[in-house]
């Protein structure tokens, strides 16, 4: 086609409009594309040279538990993950909730951080000697291996 | 695979696209004026292949669509479309990208309908094979290898013959790596040939005619972009077979 090949001035419309204004391309040789873009152009002329977008700041993402996780965490809890088992709520999710419940029932500030962690690691104990992997395929060789797979004592030596 | 361009005829498109055409001559304008109330083109519907029901908002959350990049490595021109930042790690406005989203299925269920050649583009090898196979299953094309320069502003002399080139290239990413942004944007932007792109924090809108904002490197998010760019091109494509038995 005729056009010109400096993407950098104008749009991609722009430059085809061009052509068929002046009769360097006639109607029925215009790209397939063309009524297309007319009917929906994009929200944002895509134009090489723009000016900058005027807002550049990035508003940080804060949550009121935020000081909550902070406060398990400095204490190391809360920042493993069962990669088994990528599905449900994360450590911290239950340590917070179990936080906000103590709180609720009066337990004193102090003995918070102590008492949910050992309230959260116990449930976890409890869960892992009674759980069950659950593959995506039941009949991969995975799921096969993992069945098998004694996994509480995984890193004793076998006799 | 982009060599098999080349031995398609353009004509048959060509042809469809006039038939179908919605401007220029004016006594056409006027004959479709006076059939106005049973006008069936699809230009006139604001969505005509229903691509909106294609996907939700919770959907895109689920296929981790609005992870960014670090603050550190942030494109100045993807500010508009970034919600905020949760420790360093940009989070994009799930909202803006599903609207952005909408338009590119729109624009790509019509290109299908017209008969046009899509082509896909990857430069992640780890999600090379997945859209390479979504090409084929909607009957179009990939090109997820190195990019030899020339392909699209050389073609008549690389090929041999002259060469019917894509009318929409879609860009699963738009990075070679993270220091390059693919030479396919730039040569489709000089060969007219419009382009649709997930952009990630860290890439360049400006050239690309459609841009989506959204995650480009996590395998779930590709899958759910190759479904629905899939879903939008079969529903072009399904259109077009019941237009074409209906006027033949």
């Amino acid at each position: 086609m005729a056009t010109s090949r400096l993407e950098r001035i104008g749009t991609i419309f722009s430059r085809a409009e061009g052509l068929l204004l002046r009769g360097a391309i006639r109607p029925d040789d215009r790209p397939l594309w063309f009524d297309v873009y007319k009917a929906f152009p994009p929200t944002v002329e895509p134009k090489y040279a723009r000016p900058k977008p005027e807002n550049l700041t990035i508003k940080p993402i804060l949550y009121k538990e935020d000081v909550i996780r902070a406060k398990f965490h400095a204490k190391g809890h809360g920042l493993n993950v069962n990669m088994l088992s990528l599905t449900g709520e994360t450590q911290t999710k239950k340590l917070v909730q179990k936080y906000q419940q103590l709180q609720s029932e009066g337990v004193a500030e102090e003995e918070l951080v102590q008492k949910s962690a050992e309230a959260v690691g116990n449930a976890r104990q409890a869960t892992t000697e009674t759980y069950k992997v659950v593959t995506k395929i039941p009949d991969s060789v995975t799921a096969k291996v993992l069945a098998e797979a004694d996994l509480k004592n995984i890193f004793k030596d076998k006799e | 695979m982009i060599t098999r361009c080349i031995a398609r005829p353009a004509k048959h498109a060509m042809l469809f696209c006039r038939s179908n055409s919605t401007a220029s001559l004016p006594e056409l304008e006027a004959i479709q004026e006076s059939s106005k109330a049973l006008s069936t083109n699809p230009l006139d519907h604001p969505d005509y292949f229903q691509v909106h029901n294609l996907f939700t908002v919770k959907d895109l959350f689920e296929a981790r669509v609005h992870f960014g990049h670090k603050e550190g490595s942030l494109n100045e021109y993807m500010t508009p479309y970034i919600y905020g930042s949760r420790q360093g790690h940009l989070i994009f406005d799930l909202d803006i990208t599903a609207e952005h989203l909408r338009k590119a299925l729109n624009i790509t269920a019509h290109i299908a309908y017209r008969g046009g050649i899509i082509c896909f583009f990857n430069r992640n090898a780890l999600n090379a094979h997945l859209v390479e196979r979504t090409a084929q299953e909607c009957g179009e094309y990939a090109h997820t290898r190195f990019w030899r320069g020339g392909i699209f502003t050389n073609a008549n002399y690389q090929f041999g013959a002259i060469t019917r080139l894509p009318d929409l290239n879609i860009f699963l990413n738009t990075q070679n790596n993270i220091l390059s942004q693919h030479t396919a944007i730039r040569d489709s932007a000089k060969m007219l040939i419009p382009t649709i792109g997930i952009v990630d924090s860290n890439c360049m809108p400006n050239l690309i005619t459609y841009p989506v904002p959204g995650n480009d490197d996590t395998p779930v998010a590709i899958e759910l972009y190759c479904k629905l760019f899939k879903a939008a091109i079969t529903r072009g494509k399904e259109a077009r077979m019941k237009f074409l038995q209906e006027n033949n």
